[in-house]
């Protein structure tokens, strides 16, 4: 056995997880190797040392104000309505809002494919997410309010990938014009009736992102723009 | 955390109270007291927001402790960003030991670059095989021995400087 195989050893050891073979084996080799021996026992003694410092402190205050901020947490995915969350609930809504992007983008009807997807960084590219709805402005109000509770739990489901933007940062970055009431929006010719900004790596990301919108379930469409960097 | 991924999200308070202090205990050994609580939050919000990635392979509390070790390097990083003040005026956790012998050794933690205190921390006060830290580090269990190995000597050098300067 050479030296490296035996600090190898050494921290198996340490580690609790020498058996008595291999403790022979190390022994052996400090027999023979003054220095390997003297840097077991300095190894040893710093480690039982270590196992003597107090474990920190994880103050009840602190404590109790974790669990409440993950509870709060928790329940914010539970519930899809928030009403603490303006800007989601201004994205949401979706009919007041028109938004006109004259550049080039795709097209698909509602048809809805699960997706997976990895951890998002902030520098991902934006995509804007336009939705038509046609039948929306003729649908009763308690049918409206349904399909915004579940434009809302999509939503939610997005911004929990950290791929939600808001609408607002568009308007900032493009300089395009939105107004609640709609009267100076450039607007596709159709019936613009929404929007989300989200984050992800390829349009292909951001389409499968739309297509789990309950939009096309509601016989709408999704228009899906890029977004330069804000 | 089958369930937490599955969609039974209350669950995860479950996995905060079987390890929220484990969680806690790497924070604090890792960064500063007060940034451990905060650093306890983000973890399990962090849980809560990526839970679709579990795949499902090694334990509830390995993940946990990766995603608590990653969200201790982010906060390095920001800080480092930030102002070098911040870490020069913090106040580590260990140094609330009495004696001193336990300061000099919390004082040696201190100056031991942050990956090899956080192997230290995960071995000795988290009680983990190799396999467990291997799984939490993303190495293998060989690399661990070779690093804790490596952090130990690292450490009773800065000890010994320490001792030296003492006397």
């Amino acid at each position: 056995m050479n030296c490296e195989e035996a600090r190898e050893l050494l921290a198996a050891d340490l580690l609790g997880e020498l058996d008595d073979a291999g403790r022979r084996t190390l022994g052996a080799h400090h027999a023979t190797c003054t220095s390997c021996r003297a840097e077991a026992a300095t190894d040893r003694a710093v480690w039982q040392q270590l196992g003597t410092l107090p474990s920190p402190v994880w103050p009840d205050v602190a404590r109790a104000r974790s669990l409440d901020v993950l509870r709060e947490a928790v329940r914010s995915v539970n519930s899809p309505v928030r009403s603490r969350r303006p800007w989601l609930q201004a994205a949401s809504l979706a009919a007041a809002f028109l938004l006109g992007l004259l550049v080039p983008g795709s097209r698909w009807p509602g048809d809805r494919t699960p997706a997976a997807f990895d951890v998002a960084p902030d520098t991902l590219q934006r995509w804007v997410l336009l939705f038509s709805e046609p039948q929306h402005a003729v649908l009763p109000a308690a049918e409206t309010g349904l399909q915004v509770q579940a434009m809302m739990r999509w939503m939610d489901t997005i911004a929990e990938r950290d791929r939600l933007v808001s609408g607002e940062k568009l308007a900032e970055g493009r300089g395009v014009v939105l107004t609640a009431r709609g009267e100076t929006a450039y607007a596709p010719a159709e019936h613009i009736t929404g929007f989300i900004i989200v984050r992800a790596n390829t349009e292909a990301e951001a389409v499968a992102l739309a297509r789990q919108s309950p939009v096309p379930g509601f016989g709408g469409t999704v228009l899906v723009l890029p977004v330069d960097p804000i | 955390m089958r369930r937490v991924r599955d969609g039974d999200v209350a669950q995860l308070e479950v996995l905060w109270l079987r390890h929220g202090e484990a969680v806690h205990r790497l924070c604090a050994r890792l960064i500063t007291r007060d940034d451990a609580d905060d650093l306890v939050q983000e973890t399990f919000l962090r849980a809560l927001r990526y839970r679709s990635s579990w795949r499902g392979e090694g334990s509830a509390a390995g993940w946990l402790l990766r995603i608590a070790r990653n969200a201790c390097n982010d906060q390095r990083t920001r800080e480092r960003k930030e102002q070098a003040a911040v870490t020069a005026s913090r106040e580590p956790v260990t140094h609330a030991a009495a004696d001193a012998r336990a300061d000099l050794l919390a004082t040696a933690l201190d100056r031991l670059p942050a990956d090899r205190r956080e192997i230290i921390a995960l071995a000795r006060w988290h009680d983990l095989p190799s396999d467990r830290i291997a799984e939490i580090l993303g190495c293998s269990p060989g690399a661990v021995r070779v690093r804790l190995h490596r952090a130990m000597r690292e450490l009773s050098e800065i000890i010994r400087t320490l001792e030296l300067e003492q006397s």
